[in-house]
C-alpha cells in the first residue's frame, strides 16, 4: 500500500501527531488487527493451577493433595483428563461459545519463587535481565509510533505495573470512570475553538503541541461519549467486574486504547486455601462471564482477547496448613483467542515433578509472541517462537 | 447587606401604596404546639422549647457564664470585643434591647424548618400575644429601614394574605404576621402553608408524622432545643458523604466497623435530637428511629465479660462491643458472594499467625466481644524519643482461658518476624523482638533499632508494639510503655460481669500539651499542605490548642434505653481557664 | 571568550517584556506581575543580579526540619515546590532542579526521605559553585550511594552501577570511555559506603591495587577517579551541554558547547560565573533560543502560579506535577526525565490542562486574562488575544479567559 504525502499528513492530523511523521511512515497495519484489543488480567499472588485446571485422572493429584483435592464429580469437564474448578461454572457460556482456551503448563526456565522477581519476569519478558520496560509498554510504544492515541491504560489504582512501562508511552491509570475527566469552565471550550481556527503556520514543537492538545481533547471527548452511552449489561458487584465493565464500555464506545491491564489479588493461599480459592475463582468467573456477555451483546467480542495469568503456580503438594506454597508453571486462560477454544499445550505430568514443582511445558514468551505478532499485528520482538493460537 | 438594591426598589414601590390593614384573626389556642404550624414536608426541623430562660437570662445564664470563661471564648472576646459590647451594638442597631424583645416575640414557641429539596428555610415564632408580635416586628422593620436608608418603606405591609400582613424583603425573604404568629421564609408557598395551618385549629403540621409526634411527646421536659432529621428522605438531596454514611450504616461491614448501635444510627429512618442543659453542662441526645441492626452482633447478644476498668489518666478511652467471631462465622449469610473472597483471605492470613487455627471458629470465640481501648501519652527513652510524638493506643479484651494468651503471643512474634524479613529484603532494619517483664507479667514487644546519635528519630519510633497477658486480660498496644502501665493497673483485677453500655471518652484538654509540643511540625504541615503563610498557620494551630483547652472532657455513650430505641448521648464538659 | 557568548547589548528597545519574561522564565520560575514590571524598569544587569539572590523566607526554609521525622515524601516534594513558587532564590532553585535531573536519584529505591532531603540540600548548596565539588559531593552522597549501589561496591565484589553512570550520564557521555574504564573506576570507588545516614570510607572494603582509568595508571581511590574524569576534555563539554540544554536550546551546536566549556574552564569550574556569562549572552537572547523548549511540569505550574498569584497549596502543586509526569524526587530512571516532547501525551496533556484550569480558578481576584496573556505570552499571538478579549466581554468569565491563556499550546513553549 502506498500513501501519498498528502494522505499521510491528513492521517497524521486526524489521529494525533505524537511522534515525528517519519516514524509513522511505515505501512499501516491491516484494519482488522489495528482494531484488536488485548486485556491482561493478572491473578496476583500466584494462582493454584492444579486446582484451577484439575488433572483428575492422575492418581498423584489425589496423593499430593490429601485435603485440597477436588472430587472429579464436582468438576466442569474440560476434556477426558481435566476439569475446571467447581467455582468456574459461570464460564460455561464462554466455553460453549468456543471462546475459552486453556494453555497448560505455562512458565519459564529456572523459575523464581519470589513474588516480586517472578512478576518482574512476566512483566518484562526478560527472565535473565533486570528489565526497565514491560512487554505491554513496549507494544504501546510501537502502537503510539504508528497511530498515536492512548494505546495502553492501567485499569487499576496503585503503582503502574512494570508490564505497562514503555520507553516513550506512559500508560495513564484509569481506576474508575472519572479519572480522565476534563476540567472545564464556561466559555473555555468555545474560546479554544475560536483561538484555534486560525492557521498559525506553526511548525516544530508548536505544531506538535497543537496536535497533541487537539488529540487529547478528542480523546477526553470520546471517553465521555463512550461512557455517556451507558451500559445496560448486567455485572456482578465486585471491583473487578466494575473495571471490566469500564473496559467493555471503552472498547464498544470506540475508544482507541488497545491494551488494558487489570489485576485481581489474593491468590497467595498458604493456608486454609479451599474456601478462599473457591471464592476468588467465583469472583473471577462471574466477572469474566459478564464481560464476555457484554462484548457479545455489542458485537465486539471478535476484537477482544483476554489473557489471564499469575506470577507462578503453586507447589504440587499441599503444605501442612491446608494451603499451598509458591510453585512454578500454571495454566493460562485466554478468552477470545482464535482457534475455537479448548485445552492447548502439554498438560503437566505429576509423576515428573521437578523439585516438587510442575515444570513448564510452554514458555510464557511464546504466548506473548503470538499475541504480539498474530493478534496485535506487530513485529515480533521476543526470542521465542509464537505459540500456535489456531 | 448586599441585597440593598432590590430591597430599595421594593421599598420605593411600597411607599406609593397605603399600608394594608385587615380584620384581626382568631388568636391561636394556647394549647397549640409550634410544631403543628410547620408544614409536614419539612425534612429538617428544630424547635426551642426551652430557649426562653436562656434568652431571658441573657449573659447571666450559668451555661453562658461558664462558656465565656473558657480559654477559647476569652481569646475570641479579647480579639473581637466582649459579648456585652456585641449586645450593646445589637441593641443600638435595633433601637431597643434585643433580648427582652426576642423573648416576647418567641415566648410561645419558635421553630426552624429546612427543606433541602428547595434549599429553603422557614422560621415560625409565636409571640406572647398579637400586640407583642406587632410591636416587635415594627421595631425590627424600622431598624431595617434605617440600615438600608429607606425610611418609611416598610411601615405598611406589602400585601395581605387572608388574615396576615406580608412583607417582601428583597428576593430572599417573605415575612408574615398573623396575630401573634410570625413567619419568615424563602418561598411564598411555604409561608402560605404556615398561615393555612394557623387558620385551621385542627391542623397537625409536623405532628402529622406519627413517629415524630411520639418522639416529641417522649422528649426530656428540660430540653432547650429539640430537632428532627428525616434521614431517609434527606438521602436523595444529601451529598456523597451522607450517602456513604447511610450505606455504612446499612451494611454488615459498616456494622462491624462502627458497631451495631452506631451503625443503627447512621442507617436510621429518622433521628430525634434533644439538647438538655443541666446548669452549665450541655448534653445532646440522639435517638434513632426505624433502625435495623444485626441482632447477633449487637451488644449483649453473646454473654461475655467486660475488661476491668483501668485507673490511669487517659487521653481517650472507649468501651466497645465488636463480636468479630460471630462476624466471621456469619459471613456467608451477612455478606454477598463478592465479599467472601476478602474474608477468605483474612482467614487464610489469620491461620498463618495462629498455627493453622481458623480465626472465626477457633481463635476469636475465646476472646470477649467487649474491648476496652485506651489512649495515653507514654514516656520514651531519650535515644528513641520521636521528634513528633503520638499518643499510644492499646486494646484490652478478656480471654475465656488464660492459655489462649500464648496463641496471641506467638501470633505477634510471627508477625514481627515476617515484617522483619520483608524489611531485611529491602536492606533496612526492621522491628526487633524484645522480651521483658514487670513483676510476674511477661511483656512481648518489638521495636526499631535506635537511630544513630544526631540522625533524628522518625515517626516510626512511636510504634513499639507490645502485648501482655494479665490473668485473663489480653492487652495489645502500639507502645510497650502503655502496655506495661496497663498491665500493672490490671494486675489482680477481675473482668466485669455486669455490662456497662458502649461509650467513648476523650479528654481534649489533656491533648492540648501534645499539640503544643508538636507545634512546629503542625505549623509547617499547614504551610505546605494548605499554602498558609507562617503567621496564619501558627494562629490556626494556637487556636486549635486553645479550643482543646476549653473542653475538659467529652463523653459519648451509645445504648438502647428501650427495646426499640437506639440512643447516642454526647456530653461535653467545658473547661474554665483560671483568670 | 568565545564569540557565541558575546554579551548582549539590548539597548532600550531590545530589553522589552518578552526579553525580560524570557530571562525570568529560564533562569528562575517566571515572575509575579510586580517582579516583571521591576525587571523592565531596572534593566538586564540588575535583573540578572536579582536572580542570583538568596532570600527564601527562613520560616519556609526551616519548615521541612520538624517534618522530616514524618518520613513523608509528599511533604518533601511540597517543601521544594513551595521554595520554587516563593521565588526567593530563583536561579539557585533552578540549578537545583537541573542537577536533580542530571544526578537523577529516586526515592522509589532510596526509601529514605531524610537522605533525599540531604541530597537536595547538597545540590542547592553546591549548585552554583565549583562543579568539581558538586561531583565529588554527589559521589559521596548517601542517597546516591544507595541509589546506585555504591554501598555494596566492595573489594572483590565490585558493583559497577555508579562508575558506569558517572562516566555515561553524569560527567563524560558515551564514546569517551570503554568497559575497562567502568570496571577500573568501580574498583576505585570501592569502600565508599554509608553508615546510618552518613557517608563513610571503609578502607577494609577499598581495592587499593593499581588501576588504569581513562589512560592513567595508579592506585586511585574514588576522589582520584573523579579527578581523572574531571580532567578529561569531554567533561567540561558534557557539563556545558547540560547547561545549554537546560537554559538555552534543546539541541546546542558543537561550537556553542565548546564555547561554554571554555567559559566553564576559564572560570575554574564555577557554575555561577559561567551562568552569569551565559544568561546575558547574545546566544541566550537569540530568536533561536526563545520559546524553544517544551515546559516541564514543575516549571509550567510554577510560572503559571506566580503569574496569577494563585492560591493553590504547595502540596497540591507537587501532586499535580506528579500527575503531569514530573514527581519531584521520583525521576523515572537514572537518566532523569526524558523531557521535550515526552512530557506531552494524551493522559499528561489532560492532567496539565486540569491543573492549569484549577490554577485559573484560584487566581488572585485582581488578575485578568488580558494581563496574564501580556505577562506570560508577551509575543502576543493575535488569535489568542482576540479569543481572550471576546471571552472577557462575557460576565464572570475571567477564570475561563485565564485558563484559555494557560492551556494555549503557545504557553507551553518556554
Amino acid at each position: 500500500m502506498t500513501l501519498t504525502r498528502r494522505q499521510l499528513v491528513v492521517a497524521g492530523l486526524r489521529v494525533g501527531l505524537f511522534v515525528p511523521l517519519a516514524l509513522r511512515a511505515r505501512a499501516a497495519p491491516a484494519r482488522e488487527t489495528a482494531e484488536r484489543v488485548l486485556v491482561v488480567l493478572q491473578l496476583t499472588g500466584g494462582n493454584d493451577g492444579l486446582n484451577t485446571v484439575v488433572p483428575h485422572r492422575q492418581d498423584a493429584y489425589y496423593r499430593l493433595r490429601p485435603t485440597l483435592a477436588l472430587p472429579r464429580s464436582k468438576l466442569h469437564a474440560l476434556d477426558d483428563e481435566h476439569g475446571l474448578h467447581p467455582a468456574l461454572g459461570a464460564l460455561q457460556p464462554v466455553r460453549d461459545a468456543g471462546r475459552l482456551t486453556v494453555v497448560h503448563g505455562v512458565g519459564y526456565p529456572e523459575p523464581d519463587r519470589s513474588h516480586f522477581r517472578s512478576l518482574e519476569v512476566w512483566h518484562g519478558a526478560d527472565p535473565r535481565g533486570t528489565p526497565h520496560t514491560g512487554w505491554l509498554g513496549r507494544m504501546a510504544d510501537r502502537i503510539a509510533a504508528r497511530s498515536g492515541g492512548m494505546p495502553a491504560l492501567c485499569v487499576d489504582d496503585g503503582e503502574l505495573p512494570l508490564a505497562l512501562v514503555g520507553e516513550r508511552v506512559f500508560a495513564p491509570a484509569l481506576p474508575d470512570e472519572s479519572s480522565l475527566a476534563l476540567a472545564t469552565l464556561p466559555g473555555l471550550a468555545a474560546g479554544r475553538e475560536s483561538a484555534g481556527t486560525v492557521d498559525h503556520d506553526a511548525t516544530g514543537d508548536l505544531a506538535f503541541l497543537r496536535a497533541a492538545a487537539r488529540a487529547s481533547y478528542e480523546a477526553a471527548g470520546r471517553l465521555e461519549q463512550a461512557l455517556a452511552r451507558g451500559s445496560s449489561a448486567d455485572y456482578p458487584d465486585s471491583p473487578l467486574a466494575r473495571r471490566l465493565r469500564l473496559v467493555a464500555r471503552l472498547v464498544t464506545g470506540g475508544f482507541d486504547t488497545r491494551i488494558f491491564h487489570l489485576s485481581l489479588g489474593g491468590f497467595d493461599t498458604h493456608a486454609h486455601q479451599a474456601a478462599a480459592h473457591a471464592a476468588l475463582l467465583e469472583t473471577l468467573a462471574r466477572a469474566l462471564a459478564a464481560f464476555e456477555a457484554d462484548l457479545a451483546a455489542s458485537g465486539a467480542e471478535e476484537r477482544v482477547l483476554t489473557l489471564v495469568h499469575g506470577e507462578f503456580g503453586r507447589r504440587a503438594a499441599e503444605n501442612g496448613s491446608r494451603g499451598t506454597d509458591h510453585g512454578a508453571a500454571a495454566p493460562v486462560l485466554l478468552l477470545g483467542a482464535p482457534g475455537g477454544g479448548g485445552p492447548r499445550g502439554t498438560p503437566p505430568d505429576l509423576n515428573g515433578l521437578v523439585d516438587g514443582d510442575v515444570p513448564f511445558t510452554t514458555d510464557f514468551r511464546a504466548l506473548y509472541s503470538a499475541i504480539e505478532q498474530d493478534w496485535m499485528g506487530l513485529e515480533r520482538t521476543l526470542p521465542v517462537a509464537p505459540f500456535p493460537l489456531r | 447587606m448586599n441585597r440593598a438594591l432590590p430591597l430599595t426598589a421594593f421599598a420605593v414601590l411600597c411607599i406609593l401604596r397605603p399600608g394594608l390593614r385587615g380584620p384581626k384573626p382568631e388568636p391561636l389556642s394556647p394549647e397549640r404546639a409550634v410544631a403543628t404550624l410547620m408544614p409536614a414536608g419539612c425534612r429538617v426541623y428544630l424547635e426551642g422549647p426551652g430557649l426562653e430562660p436562656l434568652v431571658r437570662g441573657g449573659l447571666a445564664h450559668p451555661f453562658l457564664a461558664t462558656a465565656r470563661a473558657t480559654p477559647f471564648a476569652r481569646a475570641l472576646e479579647d480579639a473581637g470585643g466582649s459579648l456585652e459590647q456585641a449586645l450593646e451594638r445589637a441593641d443600638a442597631w435595633l433601637g431597643a434591647p434585643v433580648l427582652p424583645l426576642a423573648a416576647r416575640m418567641t415566648q410561645r414557641g419558635i421553630a426552624l424548618g429546612f427543606d433541602p429539596e428547595h434549599d429553603a428555610g422557614l422560621l415560625v415564632a409565636v409571640a406572647i400575644d398579637a400586640s407583642a408580635a406587632e410591636e416587635g416586628l415594627a421595631t425590627l422593620l424600622a431598624a431595617l429601614e434605617r440600615q438600608h436608608g429607606v425610611p418609611g418603606a416598610l411601615r405598611g405591609a406589602h400585601a395581605r394574605w387572608d388574615e396576615a400582613e406580608v412583607w417582601f424583603l428583597g428576593e430572599e425573604v417573605v415575612l408574615a404576621r398573623r396575630g401573634e404568629l410570625l413567619v419568615a421564609g424563602k418561598r411564598r408557598e411555604d409561608v402560605r402553608a404556615v398561615l393555612a395551618l394557623a387558620a385551621d385549629p385542627g391542623a397537625r403540621g409536623m405532628l402529622a408524622r406519627p413517629d415524630l409526634q411520639a418522639q416529641r411527646e417522649a422528649r426530656a421536659t428540660d430540653a432547650v432545643l429539640w430537632g428532627w432529621l428525616a434521614l431517609e428522605e434527606l438521602e436523595a438531596f444529601g451529598d456523597e458523604g451522607l450517602r456513604a454514611l447511610r450505606r455504612v450504616g446499612l451494611t454488615p461491614a459498616g456494622q462491624g466497623l462502627l458497631g451495631a448501635e452506631l451503625a443503627a444510627l447512621c442507617g436510621a429512618r429518622a433521628l430525634a435530637l434533644s439538647l438538655v442543659l443541666a446548669g452549665d453542662r450541655p448534653e445532646l441526645r440522639v435517638r434513632a428511629l426505624g433502625a435495623s441492626r444485626v441482632e447477633s452482633l449487637a451488644p449483649g447478644a453473646r454473654q461475655a465479660e467486660q475488661p476491668a476498668e483501668v485507673t490511669g489518666e487517659d487521653l481517650g478511652s472507649a468501651l466497645l462491643y465488636r463480636d468479630y467471631a460471630r462476624f466471621l462465622a456469619g459471613r456467608a449469610t451477612l455478606f454477598p458472594a463478592e465479599a467472601q473472597a476478602s474474608f477468605a483471605e483474612t482467614i487464610t492470613t489469620g491461620a498463618l499467625f495462629f498455627a493453622g487455627r481458623d480465626l472465626g471458629n477457633e481463635v476469636l470465640p475465646h476472646v470477649s466481644p467487649w474491648i476496652r481501648l485506651v489512649a495515653r501519652e507514654v514516656e520514651f527513652p531519650s535515644e528513641r524519643r520521636p521528634e513528633i510524638t503520638l499518643p499510644a493506643v492499646a486494646a484490652i479484651a478478656v480471654l475465656d482461658d488464660p492459655a489462649e494468651g500464648e496463641a496471641w503471643r506467638s501470633a505477634l512474634q510471627t508477625l514481627i518476624a515476617i515484617l522483619g524479613i520483608e524489611q531485611a529484603q529491602k536492606g533496612r532494619a526492621g522491628l526487633g523482638l524484645h522480651l521483658s517483664s514487670v513483676g510476674a507479667i511477661e511483656l512481648t514487644s518489638a521495636r526499631f533499632p535506635a537511630p544513630r546519635p544526631g540522625e533524628g528519630v522518625d515517626l516510626r519510633h512511636n510504634l513499639e508494639p507490645a502485648m501482655a497477658i494479665v490473668g485473663r486480660h489480653l492487652i495489645v498496644g502500639s507502645h510497650v510503655g502503655l502496655v506495661r502501665e496497663l498491665a500493672l493497673e490490671l494486675e489482680g483485677a477481675t473482668p466485669l460481669a455486669t455490662p456497662a453500655p458502649e461509650e467513648l471518652r476523650i479528654a481534649p484538654r489533656a491533648l492540648a500539651p501534645l499539640l503544643s509540643r508538636n507545634r512546629p511540625a503542625l505549623v509547617a504541615h499547614k504551610m505546605l499542605t494548605e499554602g498558609l503563610a507562617h503567621e496564619d498557620a501558627l494562629r490556626e494551630i494556637v487556636g486549635l490548642e486553645c479550643l482543646l483547652e476549653s473542653l475538659e472532657s467529652v463523653r459519648i455513650e451509645v445504648g438502647r434505653p428501650a427495646p426499640d430505641v437506639h440512643e447516642l448521648v454526647l456530653a461535653p464538659v467545658l473547661a474554665v481557664a483560671p483568670r | 571568550m568565545s564569540a557565541v557568548l558575546r554579551a548582549w547589548r539590548p539597548g532600550p528597545e531590545g530589553w522589552d517584556r518578552s526579553a525580560a519574561a524570557h530571562l525570568l522564565r529560564r533562569a528562575g520560575f517566571g515572575a509575579t506581575p510586580e517582579e516583571l514590571e521591576r525587571a523592565l524598569a531596572e534593566g538586564l544587569d540588575a535583573t540578572l543580579e536579582r536572580l542570583f539572590e538568596d532570600r527564601t523566607p527562613p520560616e519556609l526554609d526551616g519548615s521541612i526540619q520538624p517534618l522530616l521525622a514524618a518520613e513523608s515524601l509528599e511533604l518533601l516534594q511540597a517543601w521544594w515546590m513551595a521554595r520554587i513558587v516563593a521565588g526567593g532564590a530563583p536561579l539557585r532553585e533552578r540549578v537545583t532542579l537541573v542537577w536533580h535531573d542530571l544526578f537523577a536519584t529516586s526515592h522509589e529505591k532510596v526509601q529514605d526521605v531524610r537522605l533525599m532531603h540531604q541530597q537536595n540540600e547538597l545540590l542547592r548548596r553546591e549548585g552554583l559553585g565549583d562543579f568539581r565539588r558538586l561531583l565529588q559531593g554527589i559521589a559521596r552522597d548517601p542517597a546516591m550511594l544507595v541509589w546506585l549501589d555504591g554501598r555494596s561496591n566492595r573489594r572483590g565484589h565490585p558493583n559497577e552501577n555508579f562508575a558506569r553512570e558517572v562516566l555515561e550520564l553524569f560527567a563524560l557521555g558515551p564514546g569517551h570511555y570503554d568497559e575497562r574504564d567502568v570496571r577500573e573506576a568501580a574498583r576505585a570507588f570501592s569502600g565508599w559506603g554509608t553508615e546510618g545516614r552518613s557517608f563513610v570510607h571503609a578502607p577494609e572494603h577499598h581495592d587499593d591495587g593499581p588501576k588504569t582509568i581513562l589512560g592513567h595508571t595508579g592506585c586511585f581511590d574514588g576522589a582520584g577517579a573523579l579527578d581523572l574524569i574531571l580532567a578529561h576534555p569531554a567533561c567540561a563539554r558534557h557539563v556545558a551541554r547540560v547547561l545549554l540544554e537546560a537554559f538555552v536550546v534543546p539541541a546546542p551546536t558543537q561550537v556553542e558547547i565548546d564555547g561554554l566549556a571554555g567559559t566553564l574552564l576559564a572560570s575554574d569550574w564555577d557554575v555561577g560565573r559561567t551562568l552569569r556569562v551565559l544568561l546575558r549572552s547574545e546566544l541566550f537572547f537569540a530568536p533561536r533560543a526563545r520559546r524553544a523548549r517544551i515546559a516541564a511540569p514543575v516549571e509550567c505550574l510554577a510560572v503559571a502560579s506566580r503569574a496569577l498569584g494563585a492560591r493553590v497549596p504547595p502540596r497540591t502543586l507537587a501532586r499535580r506535577a506528579g500527575a503531569m509526569g514530573q514527581a519531584l524526587f521520583r525521576p523515572p530512571s537514572v537518566k532523569g526525565w526524558e523531557g521535550g516532547r515526552a512530557w506531552i501525551h494524551a493522559g499528561h496533556w489532560i492532567a496539565r490542562h486540569n491543573a492549569l484550569v484549577e490554577l485559573a480558578e484560584n487566581a488572585a481576584v485582581s488578575c485578568t486574562g488580558a494581563e496574564v496573556l501580556r505577562d506570560v505570552l508577551p509575543e502576543d499571538p493575535a488569535p489568542l488575544r482576540e479569543a481572550v478579549e471576546r471571552l472577557a466581554r462575557e460576565p464572570s468569565s475571567e477564570p475561563a479567559a485565564i485558563a484559555l491563556v494557560l492551556t494555549a499550546p503557545e504557553f507551553h513553549l518556554f
